[in-house]
């Protein structure tokens, strides 16, 4: 009696509930699960009778006596309250669970759960694992009396005969409070951390809209924005009309400076407006600044996170300010000099800074013409010219004569932009050499 | 406020960028409505009743719009495909059974498209094993080329061919005076040929795959709520459109086939027919029409059974997947394009009667597949303020119900037959 056993979900299902006296009272349909507990434990047991005028009835796990082909209720039939509609409870394991998506943050995956292997221990319940494979369905279609015999004649090794089972503490699961548009549980935080960005993006993907928008909220505040940045573009404008405005705002601020452009430059200019009055002023002001360029033009690409010094710095403290810099500039490839009122002097190479003297000047080891592009050149001259002196970032200043530092563009800027066209001619040439389709 | 609110479009040419951006699900599932077997049953239908079911085709477009909208609804409101939503609902058996019907009726309708490419290529005299094997290649490459954006400007485009029967129409000049009185003044005849033919015409023109093609591709394309209103000009421009051209194929068959007395037994008869009665162009340009359509509807049929099937059973699905990762999805595509080619080649393939079960199904599948779609956009819980208001609820079962009883009575058919 003490001894844990493994059961699946689909055998207790539309099985028979007896009251104390042994009579029939329905059938279970659905069992409400504690949210609070890592193996979510039965607490409640819907239970149905009549076909074509159906009623339900909940009881409380309390009054299960026992589980065993079948449900004893240490009740009679007259305590318990049947009404035509399903009771509200917060979540339920045939509504909730079984048959709807969940994600495998092992597998990196969106699935279906087929079926749920559950482990009773006494007359408790417990949801342990969830069945994806094609064995659930076969189970819960009734089959398993005659295809599991075929199968294990026919296909000894077959993978089939081995179920595809996901430990709980593995699976997250995306029943949504509709009202709310929040996930009934709570994200494993550490398991969806370890989800590789790219595949995180391929979840999302999958998902409906309401899904994806109630999986993101899910993740805690801090991780956001790094999750938020690395998802395509058009889950990011989605996620973001989903999202109030100050919301929008929060986020935006704190993702980098030139994907928020990308986002905000389809806007309205209204909606745009008021976005940019509820960021942080700093922010803002950065960004108004992007925004005025033509997304196609070196200041349209450019990224206004760099690392700029007066001119006349020591190496010394110059290469103290480097380790000292936030961790969102991870791309230094060059010191920028900056003498007057921001106007451009050199540029020093990183590796150049690091074999310094601390007591020289920094100036000493700057390149000995600045290489700069206009903020109005198009992106096509930036890759000329980032080609011609071999550089992986450049400076962009302004239009005017003073050549004040406004940016920097990098080279992976200059590679989003290049490989579409490369592909597209790419194509063209294939197309043109290639016989032309049968049709 | 949400940010996705405030986005409002105003102007008018913003509103028609918007229209173009969305355009495409409603028009295509529509056109593909007018496959093979369709235009097969609008020919016999003007063939053998001349003009006397033309006025048919203004309440099926009526219900093929209310139908088409309400799947579009469900799609936009939720994000999820039919299936989906099915398998969430209603558990794994309802879907399993729902699946296994559509793959037999969807496969049967394949096979007869591949019968429609052999055929139609036959006139111009192509061999039958040369044209269907190069339709299957070029129906696989198509799809597979994983970009379904392009995929579907091609579709779009094939929508456009549809027109060759309107000019074949017009080339047969038939009496437009005595057309439009047929239209719209209803005969209605209570002979057995007649019913059946018109059990035949509703159940080719509003078939279930189109329920699980139109809101998949609704999904696909994210249509979001703010532009809900475009997707049902979509639906509904599609829907007239369709049937126009069904009109166009019934009074061209009227005025010439029936006319002349000649009876056919398929579409590709009829454009052979047509030729001494109407001219060489207006038969070419038929022949064209059935080619185009079952080529267009080869290419769908399949990739929507597969995406509906692989859905519902939770299978990785996605033309953007690799073989390794969806080879459920990839293997039932390439499975139903080899089957639908290869019977067509092989002679003395029973055709008729496999049309004829395929509809058994359909009559079957469609009662129960409207069923649920009704039932899940009534549901508060599902589509909140976009559920079904009463009026609609009304008239949508009720709409429901006689398509059931003509379902039914097109699979019990051969009972009084």
């Amino acid at each position: 009696m003490n001894e844990a056993q493994a059961i699946f979900f689909a055998d207790l299902l539309h099985r028979e509930v007896r009251d104390k006296s042994g009579r029939p009272v329905g059938r279970m349909c659905d069992l409400a699960l504690s949210s609070q507990e890592s193996y979510p434990r039965a607490t409640q047991l819907l239970l149905r009778r009549g076909w074509l005028r159906r009623q339900y009835a909940l009881v409380s796990w309390k009054d299960v006596a026992s589980v065993d082909g079948g449900f004893d209720l240490s009740v009679g039939a007259e305590e318990l309250a049947f009404g035509p509609s399903k009771p509200a409870c917060d979540l339920t394991l045939v509504r909730d669970i079984l048959d709807q998506q969940v994600v495998d943050t092992d597998g990196q995956k969106v699935i279906r759960v087929n079926d749920v292997r559950m482990l009773k221990l006494g007359t408790e319940l417990r949801l342990h694992h969830v069945d994806v494979g094609l064995r659930g369905i076969v189970r819960r279609l009734g089959w398993q009396w005659w295809v599991d015999p075929m199968a294990s004649l026919f296909l000894a090794r077959t993978e089939y005969l081995k179920d595809a089972l996901i430990q709980w503490s593995l699976v997250q699961p995306l029943a949504m409070n509709v009202q709310k548009g929040t996930l009934k549980l709570t994200v494993n935080q550490k398991q969806l951390a370890l989800i590789p960005q790219p595949d995180f993006g391929d979840i999302m993907e999958t998902l409906d809209v309401y899904r994806r928008t109630a999986l993101f909220k899910s993740i805690a505040a801090e991780l956001r924005p790094k999750v938020f940045s690395e998802l395509p573009l058009n889950i990011q404008k989605e996620l973001l009309e989903n999202m109030d405005l100050q919301e929008a705002a929060d986020l935006l601020s704190r993702v980098p400076a030139n994907q928020t452009v990308d986002l905000i430059e389809d806007l309205p200019k209204s909606v745009a407006d008021s976005l940019l009055a509820l960021m942080e002023n700093s922010t803002a002001r950065r960004l108004s600044t992007l925004l005025g360029y033509t997304s196609d033009s070196a200041g349209g690409l450019m990224t206004t996170e760099f690392l700029a010094m007066p001119h006349d710095t020591l190496a010394g403290a110059a290469l103290q300010r480097v380790r000292q810099s936030p961790e969102a500039l991870d791309t230094i490839h060059f010191i920028f000099l900056l003498e007057g009122e921001g106007r451009l002097a050199g540029q020093v190479p990183l590796k150049r800074l690091l074999l310094a003297s601390p007591d020289d000047p920094l100036a000493q080891y700057a390149l000995h013409k600045p290489v700069y592009v206009r903020a109005k050149d198009s992106f096509r001259e930036v890759a000329y010219v980032m080609e011609k002196y071999k550089l992986p970032s450049i400076p962009v200043v302004d239009n005017g004569r003073d050549r004040r530092l406004q940016g920097v563009i990098t080279l992976d800027e200059i590679l989003a932009r290049l490989i579409p066209l490369a592909w597209r001619r790419r194509l063209r040439v294939t197309r043109a050499s290639a016989p032309p389709a049968s049709a | 406020m949400k940010l996705g609110e405030l986005i409002k479009s105003r102007s008018w040419w913003r509103n028609a960028v918007v229209f173009v951006s969305v355009m495409g699900p409603g028009i295509i599932t529509a056109n593909v409505d007018n496959d093979a077997g369709g235009i097969t049953t609008y020919t016999l239908a003007g063939a053998h009743y001349g003009n006397l079911l033309l006025w048919t085709m203004i309440p099926i477009t009526a219900m093929l719009i209310l139908v088409q909208e309400l799947v579009a609804r469900l799609g936009v409101v939720t994000g999820k495909g039919l299936a989906d939503l099915i398998r969430e609902n209603y558990g794994v058996k309802v879907t399993f059974y729902l699946m296994i019907g559509l793959i037999a009726t969807n496969l049967a309708n394949i096979i007869a498209e591949f019968a429609g490419i052999a055929a139609s290529l036959g006139i111009f005299g192509v061999p039958k094993v040369l044209s269907v094997f190069t339709a299957a290649a070029f129906v696989w490459w198509l799809v597979t080329q994983g970009d379904y954006k392009r995929v579907e400007k091609v579709f779009l485009g094939a929508c456009v061919f549809y027109v060759t029967y309107l000019v074949s129409g017009y080339l047969a000049k038939p009496d437009w005076n005595q057309v439009a009185r047929d239209t719209f003044f209803p005969t209605f005849r209570l002979d057995r040929g007649y019913l059946t033919m018109l059990v035949g015409l509703v159940g080719t023109t509003i078939a279930p795959w189109m329920q699980f093609y139109q809101q998949a591709a609704t999904v696909d394309k994210g249509i979001k709520l703010s532009e809900y209103r475009y997707a049902r000009l979509d639906v509904v421009l599609g829907c007239i459109f369709t049937n126009i051209v069904a009109y166009f194929i019934i009074v061209s068959c009227s005025s010439t086939l029936h006319e002349a007395g000649i009876r056919v037994e398929d579409a590709s008869q009829a454009a052979l027919a047509l030729k001494p009665l109407a001219g060489e162009w207006c038969s070419a340009l038929f022949a064209f029409g059935l080619l185009n359509a079952s080529l267009f509807a080869a290419s769908i049929l399949p990739l929507s059974t597969a995406y509906s099937v692989c859905e519902g059973m939770g299978w990785q699905t996605g033309l953007d997947r690799s073989f390794e990762t969806a080879p459920q999805f990839y293997g039932l595509y390439s499975l139903l394009i080899g089957i639908g080619a290869l019977t067509v080649c092989w002679p003395g393939f029973p055709l008729i009667k496999v049309m004829y079960w395929s509809q058994v199904i359909n009559g079957l599948l469609l009662p129960a597949v409207l069923v649920l779609c009704l039932d899940l956009s009534g549901r508060e819980d599902i589509m909140g303020e976009y559920k079904n208001p009463l009026w609609f609820r009304l008239l949508s079962w009720s709409l429901v119900g006689a398509l059931t009883i003509i379902s039914l009575a097109m699979v019990a058919s051969p009972l009084w037959a």
